[in-house]
């Protein structure tokens, strides 16, 4: 745009109809006209599926207005909607998920960025970049078949010993959980932090690298120093990515997490989330309230998803500004 | 001030590897021997043998591609952190062979300045404070030291009241400064510079020239530059280099007023190419 501008400027003045034809012929205005009509396009698309959202779920608004966040029971043949327990397993799942994923996952692009050699870098980086291709079904079956009873066996009962004081390690493991739904979720988002991080800090210039070591820096001052802040943005911009996945992400979590509406202080209990819900119980939703509701619980993810990157992004915001980068 | 005790050595008034040498030179605080420098399979330095004076200001000029960059960076090991070089031949500082020694430890002894300046993402003060905290020093000392660095970098008037603003704030000339702050803050035995005016306006270059010959009193000081004149004005030793070798190394003014090889003639008189 700013090209634009000082095109218009550059010439002589004309009359803006003909100035603007020229300008077109030229392609600029071509460029402008397309980037502005996809990037209308995308706002347009957004638009029509919160409407269309609200439109479907106007029922189980009226019906149940504000106290649909804060209900608990989910009883369809009783009429009674409340989603408390899917946001409280949806936000347990992705916090867990990246409690677990964002030191891994950042841990390991540092050492594929900044450690390894190059090669082993790009072979292990595209094995990484693999599991981002596996379908959840199957980790919902790893998880299953694989996971649930190695954390049965050593997990739980470690963290039960270490940490049993915590209400979150009490009570039996059953198997499926939160416990189980966080660590698959886990694993599936770690790759987009890895391989999206790498990146970042493969784009951080040498000459920063440089600026530290010669100061006296150790290689690893250096890296934790003065890259991983010039990286910060782009590695935060990656945790987003891989929240978003955990949120949303519904099959895989669907079989493991029980599925049962539930509010539990213990990460061994099973628990649901909205994805989960919504995708187990829309075939077979009898009654225009119940398909409402479960459109509501759309909303409510879609308003969630919204919630937490712009109380992420303010939280970078104030620590960015108190470190004053 | 890490101030060198007179370490005088029988040798280190010879000139040095062949090369007409200053004969002014009286400590060396940096020599090499023999060193050759490899990128891969490319020799990129030649046989270089120098003995760089201490608390002098010693210029290297040469067309673009010759080796300056190379040759400064191997003197603080800055290179072996590209991957696929190798070297042989000896570095000494203070006569001691800078492979031998801790390579971090180099490094603060041999601060360098980069052609572009290279802020840290952080404050002002951040920048300069960073040197001093990995290496360090008393949290007490650390304000006063950053107040002194950016005096002695003549940035310290301009920039007082911005202190907690982020470095990209300041313009070119005195982000450049600010690196030269930088580096200065850890107290540097020999300070290299690769360039550092070369994106400067005539003002911000001669600041950084007053401020060289400032800290001349205490700081050997290597300077790698594509202005002749500015090597002229500053330099009290001059080393043109071609392809890797270093064609001479002599006082300042017989570089270019009474150069001994035809090439350094041709280049300082222009007539290079
Ligand atoms: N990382 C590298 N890998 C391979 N070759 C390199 C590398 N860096 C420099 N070279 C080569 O080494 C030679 C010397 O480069 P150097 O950067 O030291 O030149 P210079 O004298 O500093 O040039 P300029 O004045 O343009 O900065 C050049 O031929 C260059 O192509
Ligand atoms: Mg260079």
């Amino acid at each position: 745009m700013a090209a634009t501008t000082s095109t218009v400027l550059d010439r002589a003045p004309e009359p803006r109809a003909r100035g603007f034809w020229r300008r077109l012929r030229a392609g600029e205005e071509i460029a402008y006209l397309i980037a502005l009509s996809a990037a209308t396009l995308v706002l347009l698309i957004v638009g029509l599926l919160v409407y269309q959202l609200w439109i479907s779920s106007t029922l189980s608004i009226h019906a149940f207005g504000f106290s649909f966040l804060t209900g608990s029971t989910w009883d369809p043949n009783a009429g009674q909607f409340g989603a408390l327990p899917f946001i409280y397993g949806t936000c347990v799942t992705s916090a867990l998920a990246l409690l677990i994923a964002v030191p891994l996952g950042v841990g390991a692009s540092i050492f594929l960025a900044e450690l390894a050699p190059p090669n082993a870098s790009n072979v292990m980086t595209f094995l990484i970049e693999l599991l981002a291709a596996v379908p959840s079904v199957i980790y919902g079956l790893l998880g299953i078949f694989v996971l649930v009873p190695l954390i049965h066996t050593y997990l739980a009962p470690f963290l039960t010993a270490t940490f049993g004081f915590l209400p979150l390690f009490q009570g039996t493991f059953y198997g499926v959980s939160f416990l189980s739904a966080g660590i698959i979720l886990s694993i599936m988002v770690a790759p987009f932090i890895i391989s999206v991080s790498r990146e970042v800090l493969y784009a951080v210039p040498t000459d920063q690298r440089e600026a530290a070591l010669a100061l006296g820096a150790t290689k690893w001052e250096a890296t934790w120093d003065i890259v991983i802040p010039n990286a910060r943005t782009g590695i935060m911009g990656s945790i987003f990515l891989a929240l978003a996945r955990a949120l949303g992400e519904t099959m895989a979590v669907t079989m493991v997490i029980g599925n049962t509406p539930a509010i539990s202080a213990s990460l061994y209990s099973p628990g649901y989330s909205i994805a989960a819900v919504i995708a187990n119980e829309f075939t077979e939703a009898t009654g225009n309230l119940y398909l409402s509701s479960l459109i509501f619980l759309g909303l409510v993810l879609f308003g969630l998803t919204i919630v937490i990157n712009a109380v992420a992004r303010i939280l970078i915001l104030v620590t960015q500004q108190k470190g004053a980068a | 001030m890490a101030i060198q005790p007179p370490h005088v050595e029988d040798t280190s008034a010879m000139p040095a590897g062949g090369i007409n040498a200053p004969q002014t030179s009286v400590i060396p605080k940096l020599r090499t021997r023999d060193l050759n420098f490899y990128y891969g399979s490319f020799q990129a330095l030649h046989n270089i043998g120098i003995d760089i004076a201490s608390r002098k200001i010693t210029a290297f000029i040469g067309p673009s591609g010759c080796g300056k960059s190379t040759f400064l960076r191997t003197m603080n090991r800055m290179n072996e952190t590209v991957r696929g070089t190798r070297y042989d031949g000896q570095i000494l500082l203070d006569g001691e062979d800078i492979r031998k020694m801790d390579v971090t430890g180099v490094r603060r002894r041999v601060g360098m300045v980069f052609q572009k300046s290279n802020p840290f993402p952080k404050t002002i003060f951040e920048n300069v404070a960073y040197g001093l905290r990995i290496n360090g020093a008393k949290k007490a000392t650390i304000a006063e030291t950053v107040q002194r660095s950016l005096e002695r970098a003549a940035l310290w008037t301009e920039i007082k009241d911005k202190l907690h603003k982020p470095a990209s704030a300041l313009s070119g000339g005195q982000q450049q400064r600010l690196c030269i702050a930088r580096a200065l803050a850890v107290e540097p035995e020999v300070l290299l510079l690769d360039e550092p005016c070369s994106a400067l306006d005539p003002v911000a270059t001669l600041k950084i020239e007053e401020l060289l010959f400032q800290i001349k009193e205490t700081t050997t000081i290597v300077i790698v530059t594509h202005n002749m004149q500015q090597a002229a004005r500053l330099a009290d030793h001059t080393g043109f280099f071609l392809m890797g070798k270093l064609i001479e190394f002599n006082d300042t003014r017989a570089i270019f007023q009474n150069p001994k090889k035809k090439e350094t003639e041709d280049y300082v008189t222009g007539r290079f190419g």
